[in-house]
């Protein structure tokens, strides 16, 4: 795999980014980002899909050791990480998910990407926040606390992705 | 047997994931806030220096607003000194050994944006921390207690957990009902069990009670809000909280020095036992 170095500093950036930062920002229950998804999106989109599932369920493993969430944040990367091939044929197209490229804005095109990043990131977050419920009791609570969270992950990997230094090939 | 083979390797993605996602959903669905404590808990030997450092960074922000309040309680605390002190001095009062200890410690890792809500003050089994002590924020409200204790540091179960309970009593009322979080709003708490019967009103103040952990007369919040059951046999009360969960820094941790005892005996019968969360 290309820019593997690059790779394990976003995963450290990212996980830690959570860990210190926003699991102690106590903005609301409503704001809750979980920026480590940052790091799933941006995996190289012809990756090897078994490869892919195992990077997604280290993330989640490490945000939950960090965390003390006991598999809540594994069940979500995981799963984000399973269906992200197909989130990346649905949104960006299967022409971009068979090369090797960084999907970044600049890389698969502004309006391609916000697709993409919106439909993986409420996905997690759906799945995150109903697992954490475990109830229907809240439902509403439950998918507000979704929407408000997803939308907080959004802007923040959407800025990252923005600023992220693109080298000149890739 | 090639078609075996064959069928693995079309589907060997798509069983790592059932095999993965399998794992931690079931992880995830036997953990108790006990388990979640001691995850917490071995990170934090990893982690706890650079929360130390954000939380003394933050503490910048909240130490003039906590030192009001424990000057405050440091006045009334000498006001009843100082009451025992005349007493003793007119009257042969034998004193007995008290029954709460309270020390300080300080906030170092929190969280209010989850479900399950646990934060981590920086004393542990070093310091005489022991679980089940109760935390109390620098105003004297109830704000978690302790769930797992390492050497240095404690994970306490926040007031914001949905697993956490209290037994509460309206101030200047003989009722009394279970006091907990329904996970919804990060300044609100619920009580239940005030008969309709009763005198409620908003604004009225909730005071612990029966509580194996908390010292009685604790002050919990005020209420909110009042609404009766579907069955209108009891008050459903929104109880607005005293402690400042987002803003804890400084915490006074309570023992209670018969609490073992009491436990053993008797803690099924009070509302903070924790049924779900048996300790180990």
């Amino acid at each position: 795999m290309h820019r593997r170095g690059e790779y394990v500093l976003v995963f450290a950036a990212t996980v830690l980014l959570q860990a210190f930062l926003f699991d102690n920002l106590n903005l609301s229950p409503y704001l809750y980002p979980l920026i480590y998804v940052g790091f799933l999106l941006l995996l190289p989109t012809g990756m090897n899909h078994a490869l892919l599932i195992l990077c997604g369920f280290v993330t989640g493993v490490t945000v939950d050791f960090l965390s003390g969430t006991a598999g809540l944040h594994t069940i979500a990367s995981t799963a984000t990480a399973f269906i992200r091939p197909a989130t990346i044929n649905l949104t960006i197209g299967k022409d971009t998910a068979n090369e090797n490229v960084m999907p970044l804005p600049i890389n698969v095109g502004r309006g391609k990407w916000l697709k993409y990043a919106a439909l993986a990131v409420s996905i997690h977050c759906i799945i995150f926040f109903c697992f954490e419920a475990a109830t229907t009791a809240f439902l509403w609570y439950t998918l507000l606390r979704a929407a408000g969270s997803a939308l907080a992950t959004f802007l923040l990997v959407w800025f990252a992705a923005v600023i992220y230094p693109v080298r000149g090939s890739h | 047997m090639y078609r075996l083979v064959q069928f693995f390797k079309k589907y060997s993605s798509v069983l790592l994931f059932i095999i993965l996602e399998a794992g931690a959903i079931g992880y995830y669905a036997s953990s108790t806030s006990y388990t979640r404590a001691t995850l917490l808990a071995s990170s934090n030997k990893v982690t706890a220096g650079i929360h130390g450092i954000f939380s003394s960074i933050g503490d910048y922000f909240t130490l003039g607003r906590e030192n009001r309040m424990l000057m405050e309680r440091l006045a009334e605390t000498e006001t009843l000194l100082s009451a025992l002190s005349t007493a003793r001095d007119t009257a042969t009062i034998p004193v007995a050994e008290p029954a709460y200890y309270y020390s300080t410690a300080t906030v170092i890792s929190n969280s209010i944006a989850r479900q399950d809500n646990f934060f981590v003050i920086n004393k542990g089994t070093r310091d005489g921390v022991e679980e089940n002590m109760a935390i109390l924020s620098a105003d004297g409200s109830v704000a978690g207690y302790v769930r797992k204790c390492s050497d240095k540091f404690a994970v306490c179960m926040s007031a914001l957990n949905r697993d956490f309970r209290i037994g509460g009593q309206l101030k200047g009322s003989e009722y009394f009902g279970s006091v907990y979080w329904d996970g919804t709003d990060a300044r609100e708490m619920t009580m239940v069990d005030i008969p309709t019967y009763a005198d409620v009103s908003v604004g009225d103040t909730l005071l612990s009670a029966y509580s194996s952990r908390f010292p009685p007369d604790t002050f919990i919040g005020t209420v909110s809000s009042v609404k009766e059951s579907e069955d209108g046999t009891y008050y459903i009360l929104r109880i607005r909280l005293g402690a400042r969960m987002n803003a804890l820094g400084n915490v006074l941790l309570v023992k209670y020095t018969d609490y073992e005892e009491l436990e053993t005996l008797a803690g099924e019968y009070f509302a903070d036992y924790d049924t779900r969360n048996p300790q180990k």
